[in-house]
């Protein structure tokens, strides 16, 4: 049989477009930065390759590129998770934060923070296992014949969140004056340290998580229709929807813990895209992954630049960017 | 054979290693790091303004080609690229300064930076001052880092001579009183043992009323009136106007000696929390506040 | 020939509620069978578990002669479609996209339909009357639009069995005869087996061939409308008073009206003298 040509030629087109987006931010990205060099100057640096020494070649090969790369990681996880989020809910204004994911990553790395643990693997560790104890702890709220309703695992996920911002909260009032700012740039989100073997470490975790989610795209179509008529279709829903969080969580709470919390990625990316290219998951997911990389890219570009006397954590540029734009969208699409 | 083996990759390591040894040296920092410090380093990175202080104190400053944000003092220190603030470092701007020293505090720098610059092959050397004494002794050090011994002679024995002056002056007064003293105003933030502040504040004849395991502890108003401290301190943190106001907050409860006698002051806090030379101005201020000079009394 | 549904004392419940007690019937193949019944009574539910969303407490339900649990999902999928009750649905997707979900129980993981599946669908929307409208959004049409995209989507599945939850409620009168004449049509054409849970008891007696009445879970009667429409069977299942005469359409279809005045009491006045 033929395969579809309109849905795989737009899947694609979409591709290569986003693809070639997301090349042309990371170029910027590692073009510009806070210490200058004319456009000539970085041109025959990056000729000249990561070997050769000099200030120049390490702040473009070591500082700007894993930065970039971090960044695009984040930006992908984040839309990805949202976009998954928003399928799982039914709800498009659902992210991926929404069900306790960040909480329990930030219990855990503020931990780890705080009894000074390196950040990898330390705090990563700590955030990664308290996101994945939340998440069991939402799915296990939510169980059974619960987990089929539209607003329970909302719900479950709510309630855990609020409790988690409770002990971030108490863990900030017990923590020592310099380790605090630590934490608040960790909360509001901090690519500055990025190096290659973060990068190579948290695409390792990535990879197949995205590809998943690709395979599972066609499913997530079906849960936008009501898991009745999903599992009338033929859809095993309470597996893909496990399948679904397990995959989210793991790749969301390995970025928080490398990245720190980023907020409205995961909200508006998924929204845009959507509204851009229709709801067709399908051709959404390959989207968000080089869409929602691109645009992570240009946000963190945007904080390193913005600031003249040192950066600004990228969260604050997603929120600043992301809330007007969403409050625009929810406008125009209620009218 | 073996000859080749030889001059193909052991004369040359060996080569390597003398131009190092002659153009380095390897020290041990008060972190216990093995750091490769070249023997006369001329662009410096001070990544703490406590730093740039003791840097320029030295009289090195010309040697500074990077500080921190809200380095401000002394005033030269103002016209410097800054990297960042220290709690927050710009890794690129340092990079850019292309600096052959960097000097970081354990308590503040986050080590996840100084690993960078370790593995870009940036020299950092990290100190940690922890009481007067070693204030005294990181100024030595860094002056044995930027070849500036003889300026640094002159300081410390000035800086020993005037704590040593504060000493006899308060040995002169039996009583001490209890100290309050404040260096947060919403939430009220105190100081607890171990603390720079507590040592100076038992150095100048007084009690820390908050000396405690906590190194920097919350009060509420209400323990605040229980500890009827006798001096209440404010740094000036968040500056004139909120002192005046925070004075008025604690001049309603006259159930506080400190309020009963008036004896409620302000301080900078810059001098008050940089390790810098600078310290001992505060002592000797707080030394003022706590044993004020009587009519009868000697001049210092 | 094998039945469609064979369901041999059924119960459901959770917790300490029952909601249907040892059920036992069969439904024959091409049969229009409806299930009515009072609010609560159930009905729902059942066609819940008669879809395999959920599974008996106890008894056994078997589809064309096979066990509902040994059924792939996407094998049952093939045999059978759901027509939920009209919900809205939040993501903007075409009328064409949702009418060719229908096609996944057919096609790989990703869905990607052939020019056969694409030539199905068209057919299934023209069935319907609703080629016109490929490219508008579901929350662009009307009520009785949506409902006949969601049946072009259950026609597209290809299924022997096709389940509906209550397709005509909130639509005008031209559109549940729409439907049902949707409906009549895939029976005898297709031979297709239609149980539908409906509110409606004239318009379910105008088609069905069998009936379930039933009342708090059970069974109160089934078989052929003009059997199982009987003053004492609606009272018994409803609580209320009814005229039954013969609907002029034809003899052998009972007309139900309920008869005002029972709840007007002078004894329990809206306003104090």
């Amino acid at each position: 049989m033929i395969a579809d040509r309109p849905i795989t030629h737009k899947i694609g087109l979409i591709c290569l477009l986003l693809l070639g987006g997301l090349i042309i931010a990371l170029f910027m990205a590692v073009a510009w930065g806070a210490t200058g060099g004319s456009l000539r100057a970085i041109w025959e640096t990056l000729q000249n390759g990561p070997g050769a020494g000099g200030a120049q070649q390490t702040i473009l090969w070591r500082i700007r590129l894993p930065r970039a790369l971090l960044a695009a990681e984040l930006g992908a996880t984040l839309s990805l998770g949202g976009l998954v989020f928003q399928a799982l809910l039914r709800n498009a204004l659902a992210e991926p934060y929404i069900l306790g994911i960040s909480g329990g990553a930030a219990v855990g790395a503020i931990l780890g923070i705080m009894l000074g643990l390196a950040r990898y693997p330390g705090v990563a560790g700590l955030a990664f296992a308290g996101s994945l104890t939340i998440m069991g702890l939402v799915l296990y709220l939510a169980s059974g014949r619960q987990l089929l309703r539209k607003d329970s695992l909302l719900l479950a996920g709510v309630m855990v969140n609020a409790f988690c911002s409770a002990v971030i909260l108490f863990l900030i009032s017990l923590s020592q004056d310099f380790r605090l700012h630590q934490i608040m740039f960790w909360l509001m989100g901090d690519l500055s340290l990025a190096d290659m073997g973060q990068v190579g470490r948290l695409a390792l975790i990535l990879a197949p998580c995205f590809f998943a989610l690709f395979l599972l795209s066609h499913a997530m179509n079906l849960l936008t229709m009501g898991t009745e008529t999903a599992q009338a279709l033929g859809l095993r829903v309470k597996t893909i929807m496990v399948l679904l969080l397990m995959v989210t969580s793991l790749m969301i709470s390995a970025s928080v813990a490398h990245c720190g919390l980023v907020g409205f990625v995961g909200l508006v990316m998924p929204h845009v895209l959507r509204l851009v290219l229709g709801p067709d998951h399908r051709v959404l997911v390959p989207a968000c992954l080089f869409g929602g990389g691109a645009y992570l890219v240009l946000c963190d570009l945007t904080a390193r630049v913005i600031s003249r006397q040192g950066e600004m954590p990228v969260g604050v540029v997603t929120a600043m960017i992301g809330a007007p734009v969403f409050i625009y969208l929810l406008r125009r699409t209620r009218n | 054979m073996r000859f080749v083996v030889f001059a193909r990759y052991v004369f040359p390591v060996l080569l390597l290693l003398f131009h190092l040894e002659r153009s380095h040296a390897a020290m041990v920092d008060q972190l216990g790091r093995q750091v490769a410090i070249p023997s006369h380093p001329q662009r410096v990175v001070a990544l703490a303004p406590s730093i740039t202080e003791v840097i320029f104190a030295l009289d090195r400053g010309a040697r500074l080609v990077g500080v921190t944000r809200y380095s401000d003092y002394p005033p030269a220190a103002q016209s410097l690229p800054q990297v960042g603030s220290y709690i927050h470092l710009d890794l690129e701007r340092i990079v850019a300064l292309a600096p052959d020293l960097c000097i970081a505090v354990k308590d503040g720098n986050p080590k996840a930076v100084v690993d960078r610059l370790d593995a870009f092959g940036i020299p950092v050397y990290a100190v940690n001052p922890m009481g007067l004494e070693s204030v005294v002794d990181t100024i030595t050090e860094i002056a044995v880092l930027l070849n500036a011994q003889p300026e640094a002679g002159v300081l410390v024995a000035d800086l020993r001579r005037r704590i040593q002056a504060v000493r006899d002056k308060v040995a002169a007064r039996p009583q001490r009183p209890k100290v309050f003293f404040q260096i947060g105003i919403a939430p009220i933030v105190a100081v607890g043992a171990h603390t720079l502040i507590d040592e100076l504040i038992v150095t100048a004849g007084g009690i820390n009323a908050t000396a405690g395991p906590v190194p920097y502890p919350r009060f509420s108003r209400e323990q605040v009136i229980a500890l009827a401290p006798d001096i209440i301190i404010i740094t000036s943190m968040a500056r004139g106007a909120a002192f005046e106001s925070v004075k008025k907050e604690w001049e309603q409860w006259p159930d506080i000696p400190a309020v009963r006698h008036n004896r409620i002051y302000l301080v900078d806090s810059d001098i008050f929390d940089r390790a810098s030379p600078r310290l001992v101005e505060a002592l000797e201020r707080l030394a003022g506040l706590i044993h004020p000079q009587r009519p009868g009394d000697n001049p210092p | 020939m094998r039945r469609a549904f064979d369901i041999q004392e059924v119960a459901y419940g959770y917790r300490n509620r029952t909601i249907l007690r040892d059920l036992s019937f069969g439904i024959k193949r091409g049969a229009f069978f409806t299930i009515i019944g009072p609010n609560g009574a159930g009905k729902t539910t059942l066609l819940r578990l008669l879809a395999g969303i959920d599974k008996p407490a106890s008894g056994t339900i078997e589809i064309l002669g096979k066990s509902v649990g040994d059924y792939r999902r996407k094998t049952l999928a093939r045999r059978m479609a759901l027509v939920p009750q009209l919900s809205q649905v939040d993501f903007p997707f075409t009328v064409r996209e949702v009418v060719q979900m229908g096609r996944t129980p057919h096609l790989g993981l990703l869905g990607l339909p052939s020019a056969q599946d694409r030539h199905i669908v068209a057919q299934a929307m023209r069935f319907t009357g609703i080629d016109h409208l490929p490219e508008r959004h579901l929350s662009q049409l009307s009520g009785g639009e949506c409902q006949r995209v969601f049946l072009a989507r259950a026609i597209c599945q290809a299924p022997d069995i096709i389940l509906l939850d209550e397709p005509t409620a909130a639509l005008d009168l031209a559109h549940q005869i729409r439907i049902m004449d949707l409906m009549e049509q895939l029976r005898k054409e297709r031979r297709m087996t239609v149980v539908m849970v409906s509110h409606d008891i004239n318009l379910a007696a105008l088609y069905a061939d069998t009936m379930l009445l039933l009342q708090e879970g059970q069974t109160v009667a089934i078989g052929p409308p003009a059997e199982i429409l009987t003053n004492t069977s609606i009272k018994a299942a409803y609580g209320c008073d009814v005229v039954i005469d013969v609907n002029p359409l034809g003899e052998d279809i009972p007309r139900v009206t309920p008869i005002p005045g029972k709840y007007l009491s002078a004894k329990k006045p809206l306003t104090n003298p």
